[in-house]
């Protein structure tokens, strides 16, 4: 019964971690594609060509 | 120790699997993939280098994707090759330049030289482009030997697009290492370097998570560049010495076109920060510097009187351009934008069509 619970337990923790990662990384994306879309703010006068 | 172990794997994971996600819907979105040039690059003489022959390649930078083709001399047209010259024959007119005529950024069509050549075309002239990125002068002076002496192209007219940075670089000659890629390199590629290139050339998003960086304002290196730009227009001590270097190189270009009884034909292209200086002149009242934004179009005139050399001047469309408030240069690139090639190469060849001569069968309907 006790193992049967840890395990229960680690398998939320692990689909707890999972939720949280995904969420992260879905706003790391987010936050890509919007300030990829921005004109580019340039802080002076660059030549700036790769 | 084992929830952390478990927390880093679930992370990397789910985040290794994010990129996954990502990249295909950017290329939903309608990202391509960039072969940021590959290929384009041979190695010429001297160190110097040149297009290669008969290339079809593209690059995505900040400003978008574009596309490069070359005919079989070596010298940028458009994907069909409708404007591509062939080795022993004979064309009115050859450009010749830095990026600013290759057209850096944008496609043969919408470049400074490539809509000049289309306009050209209309009305029965054969023109081609020489120009390459990085070129001085002399690296110019070197394909338009071996055009003319190793493939025997005939050229009655050379069009020179003197931009600020060749007129600084008068007597300079540019050198490159090309990679075995074909793309220039100015050292060895490390390890990070090289993953950093096959991530840009197999991974949208790439150009994505760099295009965000960059408009945060970070990896633009100002102080890298700017100092090279102020040069151009604040070492005024140095005017006299940039136009005896600058005379020297044309006039051996001139000695070489009369040679081979062509004429020789300046166009002064100016940078954007020439009337659009607002930028270029805090950064310079920073470092204590004053500019003269006319000093390069003085010395390009002053050898053109010398060398009794046709000059026109793209600084009047600039001017309009800026009183309209519209654009002048690409997105985070300091090159023409489209519009502004366009409007360069509708002034131009009406004046270039009266020194071509006259022409009766037109290349384009």
């Amino acid at each position: 019964m006790e193992l049967k619970m840890k395990k229960y337990l680690d398998l939320a923790f692990c689909y707890l971690l999972f939720k949280w990662s995904l969420m992260v990384a879905a706003i790391f994306w987010v936050l890509v594609y919007k300030l990829s879309q921005t004109q580019a703010q340039l802080p002076e006068f660059v030549y700036v060509n790769f | 120790m084992k929830k952390v172990f478990i927390f880093l794997t679930i992370l990397s994971l789910t985040y290794a699997c994010s990129f996954l996600v990502a990249e295909g819907a950017f290329r939903l979105l309608g990202d391509k993939v960039s072969s940021d040039l590959g290929g384009l690059y041979e190695s010429f003489s001297n160190g110097s280098y040149k297009l290669a022959p008969s290339v079809d390649t593209s690059a995505s930078w900040s400003a978008g994707h574009f596309s490069v083709h070359t005919d079989s001399l070596g010298l940028r047209c458009d994907d069909s090759r409708r404007w591509a010259a062939l080795p022993g024959t004979e064309i009115d007119a050859l450009f010749l330049g830095d990026s600013q005529g290759f057209g850096n950024g944008v496609n043969f069509e919408d470049s400074l030289a490539g809509a000049t050549a289309i306009a050209l075309a209309e009305n029965g002239y054969r023109v081609s482009n020489a120009s390459v990125g990085g070129h001085a002068l002399l690296n110019q002076f070197e394909i338009v030997k071996w055009l003319r002496e190793e493939r025997s192209l005939k050229v009655k007219n050379y069009i020179v697009f003197l931009t600020p940075v060749m007129i600084r670089n008068g007597e300079g000659f540019g050198k490159a290492t090309v990679g075995e890629d074909g793309r220039l390199y100015n050292e060895p590629l490390g390890f990070l370097k090289k993953t950093a290139a096959w991530l840009k050339t197999h991974a949208v998003i790439y150009s994505r998570i760099r295009d965000a960086v960059r408009n945060c304002g970070i990896g633009t290196k100002p102080e890298a560049a700017t100092p090279f730009v102020l040069q151009i227009y604040g070492d005024k001590e140095k005017e006299k010495e940039i136009e005896g270097s600058l005379l020297v190189s044309m006039q051996r270009v001139q000695d070489f076109a009369s040679q081979y009884g062509a004429q020789l034909h300046f166009v002064y292209v100016p940078l954007t920060v020439e009337v659009d200086s607002s930028s270029l002149v805090s950064a310079a009242s920073i470092r204590n510097i004053s500019l003269d934004l006319d000093m390069p179009l003085r010395i390009c005139t002053a050898v053109a009187n010398q060398l009794k050399i046709p000059l026109y001047n793209f600084r009047p469309v600039l001017e309009q351009f800026q009183a309209k408030g519209e654009p002048l240069s690409l997105t985070a690139d300091f090159h023409y934008n489209i519009e502004l090639s366009r409007a360069c190469a509708l002034t131009l060849s009406p004046n270039l069509m009266t020194v071509l001569g006259e022409k009766n069968n037109a290349l384009v309907q």
